[in-house]
């Protein structure tokens, strides 16, 4: 075995141009294996982050309007008490959107006329985070935010743009269709609409707008991402026909799925291609040098080498250059990785400007897919597309040592099948027939 | 050995003797069946160097081939030093091939990328002997053949024919067989390093007790051999011992 291998190593250089001709060729394709690979394993890395990005939050909507055409409704809250028991839920936020209308004074005061205006209202929990129904979260730029015991109390939280165009401060007391509101702080946001909007604690909003007792949506967060699908089964069974139950993860994932897919299925083709053309180029090589040594195969079985001898030979100078490729492939992979998986990726990737991080890509997309009703899968769409940029822009692209292990074992097989028939041909070779001419 | 180096009354499967009976190969061609061998009887003792000649397509080379176990008889008995070969499988040929016999070429078929010294190892790196037994045992035999030592190193294409030929002689006494099957061993030398391979292989059989046989159309290296085999037409048409 040994001395069989040491001569597969000295038979490899023999023809040195032809050598090397042929690690080139398999270092190429043993560099696309790797390249692909890579690419395969960062995309499931990126979706596994991507995940744990979107985190373990569950949108809980009324029925219909996560489809576009649902009936836009409220949540009836007596609905969500029974939810509270469900095991690995660890927090409960309840949403509150409403639009009020109301009749204000003219811009012009001296033509004594009102007009009707419309707000948005944002009834939030006191205590928690001024989340935007656009995406995002409001911050607090001046006074304060809510407190528990503000919940049911005339207060609100202003946007600054509103605050600026009717000059409101904090600790003002203004009237909205004609009742009193303590205005305690002024919220900026880098939202447009965020900057416009105005927050009231959740009792405050449901009474101001005359809807006690329900809420727009609601939000469970549960304790790991693996117990999510677990959770949204037993919502699904506790509220029934009544709520639209939709995990955070599935609604913003599923739009990149088919892009990934894609990506997927082009790595995989690329990396059988390139395996393909790995076995063919070593098969042809085996094929090639067995003929040219029919000769010497005859001295050598002649000499005492037995059939298990001659299939060893051959086996393990196609292993030889299967190795050496590995090594070379491996120096091009590490040269040129970058630039073709850039260009891979960039291929993929569709223009949608500047580049966004994970997390603002999540924020947005959850804002986009659960804030504006019916419109909730246009949102959901676009945030495929942006997420897709996020997900391939941030991409962290790495050779792992599973990776490598992989590629390099899927090399060292095909490079042994395509061994196999001439190492085959080569020990069926019968001494009288190739010595012949002697 | 006998005068004539030929064991006559022996048994044919008794030690220290090459015997065949009844030989016979017969090839399947597009003309018909052709009895390449056909029912040869021989019987030579250890030590002796014998000639087979004959004209083209008389079977030399395919008797050459069955006493080398590189072809399997269609009919008939061969025994090489007590040992039954006819009817061995290929496995069981290649083991004792390894041990019993060695083969010269015409154009010595050296391993072009090994150098004398790992062409003469070679056969031993198949019997298993190790490293440094295989290294002392080739230069024996290399010393045996005559090749000088600062020749040992050098590849076949740095080598003469005569120095090459030497080489495959030395790699055909490695594993110290019984027999020694030469096909042509002059045939790409010139006369005068011919002579001297002939020479040597003689003194191989006589001093070392190897049994040569020479297939060859040069009646002049016949002429030198202890037993001269005449073939015609697959079969045995006249047995020459030396004087």
């Amino acid at each position: 075995m040994i001395h069989n291998f040491r001569h597969s190593v000295r038979n490899v250089w023999r023809n040195k141009m032809r050598t090397i001709i042929v690690l080139i060729i398999v270092g190429i394709a043993v560099s696309l294996v790797l390249t692909m690979t890579t690419v395969d394993a960062g995309i499931k890395n990126q979706v596994k982050t991507l995940e744990a990005g979107v985190g373990t939050g569950i949108g809980i909507r009324p029925a219909g309007t996560f489809g576009g055409f649902g009936r836009g409704g409220m949540l009836d809250e007596s609905l969500l008490e029974g939810i509270k028991d469900i095991p690995h839920i660890v927090s409960l936020e309840r949403s509150f959107v409403s639009m009020i209308a109301f009749s204000a004074p003219s811009s012009d005061p001296a033509s004594g006329f009102r007009q009707q205006r419309g707000l948005t209202v944002t009834g939030v929990e006191p205590g928690k985070d001024l989340e935007l129904f656009g995406g995002g979260n409001a911050e607090i730029v001046l006074g304060r935010n809510f407190e528990p015991q503000d919940n049911g109390q005339a207060v609100m939280i202003v946007g600054e743009s509103l605050s600026e165009v009717n000059e409101w401060a904090v600790g003002e007391t203004v009237y909205l269709a004609d009742a009193p509101f303590e205005i305690v702080g002024i919220a900026g946001s880098a939202n447009r609409f965020g900057a416009a909007v105005m927050f009231m604690p959740l009792a405050t909003a449901q009474f101001f707008t005359g809807q006690e007792g329900v809420v727009s949506q609601a939000r469970v967060i549960v304790d790991r991402l693996e117990n999510v699908d677990a959770v949204v089964a037993a919502l699904n069974n506790a509220l029934g026909e009544e709520a639209d139950v939709v995990a955070e993860k599935d609604m913003l994932l599923a739009p990149v799925e088919s892009i990934l897919n894609t990506i997927e299925s082009v790595t995989r083709t690329g990396v059988l291609l390139a395996l393909a053309t790995a076995g063919i180029v070593i098969f042809a090589v085996m094929i090639l040098i067995v003929r040219e040594r029919t000769r010497e195969i005859g001295i050598l079985k002649a000499i005492g080498a037995s059939r298990s001898d001659i299939a060893q030979l051959f086996t393990m100078e196609a292993l030889t250059l299967v190795g050496l490729s590995l090594v070379i492939g491996t120096a091009f992979f590490v040269i040129g990785n970058e630039y073709i998986i850039g260009r891979l990726l960039s291929a993929s990737m569709p223009a949608t400007g500047s580049a966004r991080t994970i997390e603002n890509i999540m924020r947005e997309g959850r804002g986009m897919a659960g804030g504006f009703g019916g419109s909730g899968f246009a949102g959901a769409g676009r945030f495929g597309q942006m997420g897709m940029t996020a997900l391939l822009g941030n991409m962290e692209v790495s050779l792992e040592w599973k990776t490598l292990a992989t590629s390099f074992a899927g090399v060292i097989g095909t490079g042994f099948i395509g061994s196999l028939l001439p190492a085959a041909y080569a020990a069926r070779l019968k001494p009288t027939e190739v010595l012949r001419s002697e | 050995m006998s005068k004539q180096g030929l064991a006559a009354g022996s048994s044919t499967t008794a030690k220290d003797m090459i015997a065949t009976k009844v030989l016979k190969k017969s090839f399947r061609t597009s003309e018909g069946v052709v009895n390449a061998v056909n029912g040869i009887d021989l019987v030579l003792e250890r030590g002796v160097v014998a000639a087979i000649i004959g004209p083209s397509g008389s079977g030399k080379s395919t008797l050459l081939n069955l006493l080398g176990t590189l072809d399997t008889p269609s009919d008939g008995e061969i025994y090489i030093d007590g040992i039954k070969f006819h009817n061995l499988s290929e496995g069981e040929a290649t083991r004792y091939r390894r041990k019993s016999i060695g083969f010269i070429f015409q154009s010595y078929n050296l391993m072009p990328n090994l150098s004398a010294l790992e062409n003469v190892e070679l056969p031993m790196e198949y019997t298993g002997v190790k490293k440094k037994e295989r290294q002392a045992r080739a230069i024996e035999c290399l010393r045996l053949a005559e090749l000088p030592e600062k020749r040992y190193g050098h590849r076949p294409a740095q080598l003469s024919g005569g120095e090459q030929q030497r080489v495959a002689v030395a790699r055909a006494l490695v594993n110290d067989p019984f027999l020694i099957l030469a096909d042509e061993p002059t045939g790409s030398l010139d006369s005068a390093t011919g002579k001297q391979i002939l020479e040597l292989l003689g003194k191989l059989a006589h001093k070392e007790r190897k049994t040569v046989i020479i297939v060859t159309h040069d009646h002049e290296i016949a002429a030198r051999a202890d037993v001269v085999l005449k073939l015609k037409d697959g079969m045995m048409e006249e047995i020459k011992y030396k004087k």
